[in-house]
């Protein structure tokens, strides 16, 4: 029965996904980020409770927490040093990367 | 849990219920206008003045129940248990609570009504609305609830509200610096108070935190923490009532809206002190040497007259209210030092002050809407101009003053007796010369606002009938309400609340003609100065300059704040500052000195030892490059071009990859992982 | 297939986070995506305390919603676009995104349900009658045990210290630089 649970990480998984590849703001698309480490950790923490130790993967989250908090924390930095410079997130406007 | 539901059904009263409905009304009010936001301003007032009258019209009805059949059982219910930890909410009607809910609402009501019109066309009117009801919901949970805990949690609600409330205007920098000294200072009381909840909760066996189970799970205690716990929770009652020291917000939080001042600085919130020192009233007498209430004794009549001389030399009408209030508020904390026979003198002042203090603010707020100041000497002459306000203004600052017969002279009797009988004479004597400076300076406030010629410009006219009626109706009862517990009427308010068990005082012919010369005198004195101009104002000031730098000053109670509290925060982040520029940042410009010096040794070698070198190699290989040159233009270049050229092409095809368009790049990258995801599927699970 | 309680359960609180997910994807006021996403993180939450891991659900509420959904709260009202022209929420290439979204869905599930359920249970059916450990304490078994077969003291500390650099790293980011005051 714990598929179910799979299935709506993987859906969770998904949607952030679609919002990263389809959003332009920038900071919906770092949303849409942790919706897909959301949708990962459920997945661990599902996984984890059909084991009779899940203390390894519940840690594994803990970690992935704790590294989503660290890039929430980069990316809004980077967000706002982006507004500041340029007064706008689009981040298709970006195009630095063209050669 | 199915006993602590069975429980709850089991306890519930009439009472109890329209007292649970008396907070629902208001906090209704304060969902829907709170929500509504701009839509409300039409309607919002007038639903949030419905909702307040039904409130108070329960709470008639709560306190006629509990003066029929004495106080309704507790009632509560398991609000959240962890460990040896149980926590209650609960609702405890007795007859101090069905009082407060009555003056509570009564008071709230009529400063609706009354903002009505003085916040009229105000863009946040709607915000204020909601405010208000969120405060008198507060204020009715403080009053109703049943354990230390439950209460703290409404006491800090009324903080925020007062906080909000008196940061209305926060686009003015006033007011928001005074709503934020406001919520730091009683923060300060509020340390003292929570310090004493978690004590008491620690130390009484079994663990408890009811208010009723309080005492005599305490009573086993050692003598010198039943003097510390009383006394902190006495600290949150200090803040809350702004007794001295912590009084220092108080006279700022004037910056408020005037009917706010009414009913939260002067009527219903400051009141909670005192309210929550009479509901704990059995810790303070636990402590057998009596420490802790001479404590409250000595705070409160210090605080009397210290706001009564200051009181007398204010300019601004709400600044002369503010201190009076904060004086009658001592009054009130020395009664209830005096313990059980202060108790219900305490809290008949309590009510009476309730009634003619918001009397009075709402009286000055309708001549500040007429006249558009606050100072007193740009105003005068308003007596013919504004009746109702100025007569409701008089019996006001009578019944304030304590004159027989009106109601301020009652309870203020009521107190000066119990100082006489716990044989308490320096708060006695301070009392009476408080009795003294109060009818002086209301005397003086009144002749100033009302009296004498127009000393500004004004078009001063009565507002309509939502202004006028408050002033009213408050005014009637300043005049009457003292009736309840005067000697000569049953003392019904005496029957009413008690601690522990009803005495009968005898009536104290002494004290009550000794007051009344006072307040004649004082009252002399001021149409002295004022009316009749016996005394050169000048010339008393001159007299008496030092005293009177010293009261205007407000006895340098913030400046003594600023050296002893601020003042060394500051100079330690000089210093931090200074140590940082000086020691660390030497350091690291030591390190840079001895850098530079390094460096140019190296760059003294470099140039003269090893670019010598280099030069000689550089000469030798330009000879041989001229040689290489010749066959390098002629011969490899061809082929360079060629495959250069080739290589353009390419790459200018190939770049077109490169978008730079970042949606591009994870759409790869994640096509890429499903198509992966696809064919392992597609090979590994499929065949 | 028999719906037991817990599914039914499961399915309640899967349906609320299933929702806000979407939601927080499709909305176009970006505040209303930033509230559905806290929802959504909300929900999880109650469901990692339907499967016994107190713990994570506690950091979940502490770490996402109180601090991440927080500051990406603030950081929309920081970078709040005042110009007020309108344009769409989404890019140039959203169609395709789509595909390719659903094209992870569907071959992600693919897999989930072609692991057989006993593969998951059937290894450990002696030892689920085992009385669960409480979260906390598995993970510190886990995380902090001085046994050797698990050796992660020092992936904490570098957690901690990616956090430390993080915050640094952020301020210096987003901070005013002093030329351009």
């Amino acid at each position: 029965m714990n598929y179910l649970l799979l299935i709506l990480g993987a859906a969770i998984f998904s949607f952030g996904v679609l919002g990263a590849l389809t959003l332009r703001n920038a900071i919906r698309i770092l949303m849409c980020i942790e919706l897909m480490l959301n949708g990962a950790n459920l997945t661990f923490i599902a996984t984890a409770s059909q084991l009779p130790d899940p203390g390894l993967a519940q840690s594994m989250v803990v970690f992935a927490i704790a590294i989503a908090a660290s890039e929430t924390i980069v990316g809004l930095g980077a967000i706002v040093a982006m507004y500041r410079a340029k007064g706008w997130v689009t981040l298709e406007q970006f195009s630095l990367l063209k050669w | 849990m199915e006993h602590t539901v069975a429980s709850l059904a089991g306890s519930w009263t009439l009472t109890s219920i329209l007292a649970v409905l008396t907070m629902a009304f208001p906090l209704l009010g304060f969902i829907i206008v709170g929500l509504c936001g701009k839509i409300a301003k039409e309607w919002g007032p007038k639903l949030a003045t419905v909702t307040i009258f039904l409130s108070l019209i329960t709470s008639i009805v709560v306190l006629g129940l509990v003066i029929a059949n004495g106080p309704a059982p507790t009632v509560s219910f398991v609000w959240l248990q962890s460990g040896n930890l149980t926590l209650d909410f609960g609702f405890r009607v007795d007859q101090l609570c069905a009082m407060m809910l009555c003056v509570v609402t009564l008071v709230s009501f009529l400063v609706h009504l009354f903002s009505q019109d003085y916040m009229h066309g105000d863009p946040g009117i709607a915000r204020f609305y909601a405010e208000l009801q969120l405060f008198t919901t507060a204020m009715l949970g403080v009053v109703t609830a049943s354990n230390l805990l439950q209460l703290f949690a409404f006491w800090e609600l009324v903080g925020l509200c007062s906080y909000l409330l008196i940061g209305f205007w926060f686009h003015k920098r006033s007011a928001y610096q005074a709503a934020k000294k406001a919520f730091f200072v009683t923060k300060v009381g509020d340390m003292g108070l929570f310090t004493g909840i978690v004590m008491c909760f620690i130390l009484s066996n079994p663990h408890t935190l009811s208010l009723e189970a309080l005492p005599s799970a305490l009573a086993s205690l050692a003598p010198a923490l039943l003097i510390i716990i009383p006394l902190l929770i006495f600290m949150g009652a200090m803040g809350k009532s702004a007794q001295f020291p912590l009084h220092v917000w108080l006279p700022n939080a004037m910056e408020g809206p005037t009917p706010v001042s009414a009913l939260i600085h002067a009527a219903t919130m400051v009141a909670a002190g005192i309210y929550l020192v009479a509901r704990c009233m059995g810790l303070f007498t636990l402590d057998p040497s009596g420490t802790a209430l001479k404590v409250v004794t000595y705070v409160g009549s210090f605080t009397a007259i210290f706001a009564a001389t200051i009181a007398t030399v204010q300019d601004d009408i709400k600044k002369v209210l503010a201190y009076s209030t904060i004086s009658q508020l001592g009054y009130m904390v020395m009664a209830l030092g005096f313990g059980k026979f202060g108790y219900t003198a305490a809290l008949f002042h309590l009510m009476t002050h309730a009634m003619f203090k918001g009397l009075l603010f709402l009286g000055s707020g309708s001549v500040i809407h007429a006249t558009h100041t606050q100072n007193m000497h740009e105003m005068g002459g308003l007596f013919k101009k504004m009746p109702i306000t100025a007569w409701t203004f008089i019996l006001g600052s009578l019944a304030l003053a304590g004159l027989f017969p009106f109601a301020g002279f009652w309870s203020k009797d009521a107190i000066l007796v119990g100082a006489e009988a716990t044989h308490s004479t320096i708060p006695l004597i301070l009392a009476l010369i408080t009795a003294f400076l109060t009818p002086y300076y209301m005397t003086r406030c009144v002749w100033l606002t009302f009296f004498g010629k127009p000393r500004k410009e004004n078009h001063a006219h009565e507002a309509s009938w939502r202004t006028t009626l408050p002033l009213i109706i408050l005014a009637v009862l300043s005049v009457v309400i003292g009736f309840v517990g005067a000697p000569f009427f049953g003392e019904l308010f005496q029957r009413f609340i008690f601690f522990h068990e009803f005495e009968s005082e005898a009536v104290n012919w002494t004290l009550i003609f000794g007051s009344t010369g006072l307040v004649l005198a004082g009252i002399f004195l001021g149409l002295a100065i004022y009316a009749w101009g016996w005394f050169k104002k000048e010339t008393l000031i001159r007299i008496l300059k030092p005293l009177y730098l010293f009261f205007k000053n407000k006895w340098f109670v913030d400046e003594a704040w600023t050296f002893i509290a601020v003042k060394p925060l500051f100079y330690l982040s000089e210093f931090c500052h200074w140590f940082d520029r000086t020691v660390i940042d030497g350091a690291v410009n030591g390190v840079a000195w001895l850098s530079v010096i390094l460096g140019n040794i190296v760059y003294w070698f470099d140039a003269g030892i090893v670019d010598g070198l280099v030069n000689l190699a550089g000469y030798l290989t330009v000879k041989v490059s001229e040689l290489v040159k010749w066959f390098d233009e002629n011969v490899i270049d061809g082929a360079v071009n060629g495959v250069a050229a080739l290589t353009g092409f390419i790459g200018s095809k190939v770049r077109k990859v490169q978008t730079g368009y970042l949606p591009n790049y994870a759409t790869i990258m994640f096509a890429s992982i499903a198509l992966v995801l696809i064919l392992v599927a597609w090979f590994a699970v499929l065949n | 297939m028999n719906v037991t309680m817990s599914q039914a359960l499961y399915m309640a609180l899967a349906f609320p986070a299933l929702v806000f997910a979407a939601l927080t994807v499709t909305v176009k006021n970006i505040v209303h995506a930033a509230i559905c996403l806290i929802g959504c993180l909300l929900s999880i939450a109650a469901i990692y305390v339907g499967l016994h891991a107190d713990f994570i659900a506690a950091a979940q509420i502490a770490i996402y919603v109180g601090a991440i959904a927080i500051l990406i709260l603030f950081s929309i009202m920081f970078t709040h676009d005042v110009s007020g022209k309108q344009m769409s929420h989404l890019n140039r290439q959203a169609v395709l995104g789509v595909f390719v979204a659903l094209a992870l869905f569907g071959s992600i599930s693919f897999f989930i349900m072609n692991t057989s359920e006993s593969q998951f249970t059937t290894n450990f059916q002696g030892q689920m009658a085992l009385p669960p450990k409480t979260s906390l304490m598995a993970v510190g078994d886990v995380l902090y045990s001085e046994n050797a077969s698990t050796p992660y003291m020092v992936p904490v500390e570098m957690a901690s210290f990616l956090l430390l650099a993080a915050v640094v790293g952020g301020i210096e980011m987003a901070k005013k630089k002093e030329d351009e005051v």
